[in-house]
């Protein structure tokens, strides 16, 4: 406390009042979005999406997993289920293609992985996603597959991490460990949460 | 909620102002361990190892690193029955570590967080004081590694002895990091986990189950094009 600080009684009582008064209304307040942006030039070009959203697969390399590629198709069914604009699947390095998912050797405990570039006002290029081919720690559960998907494609929309905690409103893949997340939540698509931001963060305008 | 309105757009505001600069961001689906049981399924073998030193970190050029040391088996506390480079006491071995790449600290915009909670150099800092260590592994066979004649295992947890019989995790992610346990329940987990063999090397059998396709409403399915 300032030593020079008086407050006087009648003052005081006001400001205990009001202290309660806040808390009262903050406890009975709806839970408010807890989604978060990546940044703002963290998106999709919004002038280039009327072709969709394009996935490139790319299917030539020898890491190439036919499971994970439907896990990223289910993921995206589960995306555009709820919003548009909507995925869909485009021939790798065409001119439609806004997201690139491929395959690399990321070590036994990396499931997959988002790299990105932002620029002023949009990607300055594709995200790439790698799924991690020699990951142990996922193996046997399509569940945690389809989970990781639905993450990195949430990041895509320009979606940053969620950190509410459980499996309650505002709440969602989009946290940062979005494996346990789907362990706890067992959630098969985006919840209401990550929806609300990926169409907030579509939407934005430049 | 209006409020938070107003201070978000403000802080946008703030953070965008004279900053139209590129920035570079990485996400990591990472494993999060909480329990020596889900070390031991995600592990060829658990092993004593005098390990020699932490060497340089070799980026990958898109935010991670390995970094690589020899190390001698003291002891093997357990492996799997199809661990592809069979280990023994005494065996000389490259053990790798996957770590974020230091050298992407000025470039990523989101590097604090996944040192945060994934392995770092701080985290490997701590072991280098300590040679006898316990260490979790993954084979690598197809790894060529040079001047060893086993070669490489990647180190999915390195933890150093403590006195009493007890272990510290040290290089782990999640929250086991920093936890200490009996080494009896090390031995235990491990040596149960270890009975089968790798799951991620089982064949693949029959086709996974999986759900059809939902459909999207009015929306249009996904298709191939071209």
């Amino acid at each position: 406390m300032v030593a020079g600080c008086v407050v006087d009684r009648t003052t005081r009582r006001l400001l205990v009042a009001a202290l309660v008064l806040l808390s009262v209304t903050a406890a009975y307040l709806p839970v408010s979005d807890a989604w978060t942006s990546i940044g703002t030039g963290c998106r999709y070009d919004p002038k280039n999406d009327d072709d969709g959203l394009g996935l490139g697969f790319n299917t030539g390399g020898s890491l190439y997993d036919a499971d994970e590629r439907l896990k990223v198709e289910h993921a995206a069914s589960s995306w555009n289920a709820a919003m548009v604009p909507n995925f869909t699947v485009v021939t790798w390095g065409s001119s439609k293609q806004d997201l690139k998912v491929t395959w690399a050797n990321l070590g036994a405990s990396i499931g997959g992985r988002l790299s990105y570039t932002c620029g002023s006002n949009h990607w300055t290029q594709d995200p790439t996603f790698s799924f991690g081919a020699n990951a142990t720690y996922y193996v046997a559960s399509a569940g945690r597959r389809k989970a990781i998907a639905i993450h990195e494609l949430g990041h895509s929309y320009g979606l940053h991490h969620n950190s509410t905690a459980g499996c309650g409103a505002g709440a969602g893949l989009m946290a940062s460990n979005a494996v346990g997340k789907y362990d706890l939540c067992l959630w098969s698509g985006p919840t209401a949460d990550d929806v609300t931001g990926a169409t907030t963060r579509h939407n934005a305008g430049s | 909620m209006v409020v938070f309105a107003v201070l978000g757009s403000m802080l946008l505001l703030l953070g965008s102002c004279g900053n139209s600069d590129e920035t570079v961001g990485l996400d990591l689906a990472r494993a999060s361990f909480r329990t020596t049981g889900q070390l031991a399924r995600s592990s060829d073998a658990v092993v004593i190892a005098d390990l020699k030193g932490i060497g340089p970190t070799e980026g990958d050029g898109a935010g991670l690193a390995m970094t690589s040391s020899q190390a001698v088996i003291v002891e093997v506390i357990s492996q799997r029955p199809d661990n592809p480079i069979f280990l023994s006491e005494g065996d000389r071995i490259s053990v790798a570590v996957v770590l974020i790449d230091p050298k992407f600290a000025d470039k990523l915009v989101n590097y604090d967080e996944l040192a945060a909670d994934f392995i770092g150099v701080r985290d490997l800092a701590k072991v280098q004081g300590n040679t006898e260590v316990v260490l979790y592994l993954v084979a690598r066979p197809e790894v060529q590694v040079q001047n060893n004649r086993i070669g490489l295992f990647e180190a999915i947890a390195i933890a150093t002895t403590e006195e009493g019989e007890q272990i510290t995790f040290d290089a782990v992610p999640g929250p086991i990091d920093d936890t200490t346990v009996d080494v009896s329940t090390v031995v235990d987990t491990a040596t149960t986990a270890h009975d089968e063999p790798a799951p991620w090397r089982e064949d693949e059998g029959e086709p996974v189950e999986i759900e059809p396709i939902p459909a999207s409403g009015s929306r249009p399915p996904l298709a191939e094009d071209e």
